[in-house]
């Protein structure tokens, strides 16, 4: 079952490959927070759990995917919203905490402005 | 959506000849005209650095990107027609403009970058039929819009370029 989550709260976006970090200040790029193809962005909601519950989910969705964990970007729901996004909670038996951010548009300018939008408002990276 | 047609089959150069839409012998003397000259600056130290970093960083992407999943969220591969059309839109750079950094997107294309901080940001990326996308912020300003490639660098995407990486 899938609710909308109200309100703020941190979003952690984990980072797998070393493409979505600018290595000369640790910035995250905007490909980070890009969906498209697909129409959803995959996320981890920070509330309720501890911060080594959350690099333990990161950890668990790198080991499924076969990939290194380089870090999370961490993100308010409300700069997501700001962005006409929704946030929606989407668990997981691995993850309770996992959600998606949907409501892209289909017009991939317009989501490239978006994740530029996003990536503002992201933290730089925090390494595991 | 582009009606346009999947771009010419290139030769296997290092560096990309600009392509012409032309069949006359002056308009195949221009396009052989501007390769040359692409090439023989992307070979000086001073103008073609940038250049030579942006087709390395190509070069890696092509080698670690080809595969599925490359980001661990079932990214696309690397799109060969948007490496091309990259290449393409690099001989397009005049001496004086700053040369991107290069990344890919989860739908396998390519994108060029430029960038001050996030207030102060070029993106453009390459789509495998011949259209380019475009988004930036830059201070209050923002845009994003799609065309097709066309045989030069727009003026629009130059001036923020210029706008981005000049010193105020």
């Amino acid at each position: 079952m899938t609710d909308e989550v109200a309100g703020g709260g941190l979003l952690a976006r984990y980072i797998l490959t070393r493409r979505h970090i600018r290595s000369s200040n640790d910035t995250v790029k905007p490909e980070a927070f890009m969906p498209h193809p697909y129409i959803d962005l995959s996320v981890t909601r920070h509330k309720g759990i501890t911060v080594d519950q959350l690099w333990s989910h990161g950890r668990s969705v790198a080991e499924q995917q076969s990939k290194t964990l380089y870090g999370r970007s961490d993100i308010d729901s409300s700069d997501v919203m700001a962005n006409k996004l929704t946030v929606q909670s989407d668990p997981t038996p691995e993850n309770p905490n996992h959600a998606n951010i949907l409501g892209w548009s289909g017009v991939k300018s317009e989501q490239k402005l978006v994740a530029l939008e996003l990536a503002k408002k992201a933290s730089k990276i925090i390494y595991p | 959506m582009f009606a346009y047609a999947p771009p010419p089959e290139f030769p296997s150069l290092e560096y990309h000849q600009p392509v012409t839409f032309g069949v006359s012998r002056e308009a195949q003397f221009i396009k052989e005209s501007l390769g040359s000259m692409f090439v023989n600056r992307a070979n000086t130290q001073v103008f073609g650095s940038g250049i030579r970093s942006a087709l390395m960083e190509l070069a890696e992407i092509q080698d670690e990107c080809s595969i599925a999943n490359w980001d661990g969220y079932n990214a696309l591969p690397l799109q060969t027609n948007s490496l091309e059309y990259a290449k393409r839109f690099l001989a397009f750079l005049p001496i004086g403009i700053e040369a991107p950094a290069v990344s890919i997107e989860p739908d396998g294309e390519i994108s060029f970058e430029w960038y001050r901080s996030a207030s102060r940001i070029l993106s453009v990326s390459f789509g495998s039929s011949g259209e380019i996308h475009c988004a930036a912020i830059i201070g209050a300003r923002r845009f994003s819009l799609s065309e097709p490639i066309g045989d030069s660098l727009p003026s629009y995407i130059a001036s923020s370029i210029r706008e981005i990486t000049s010193r105020s």
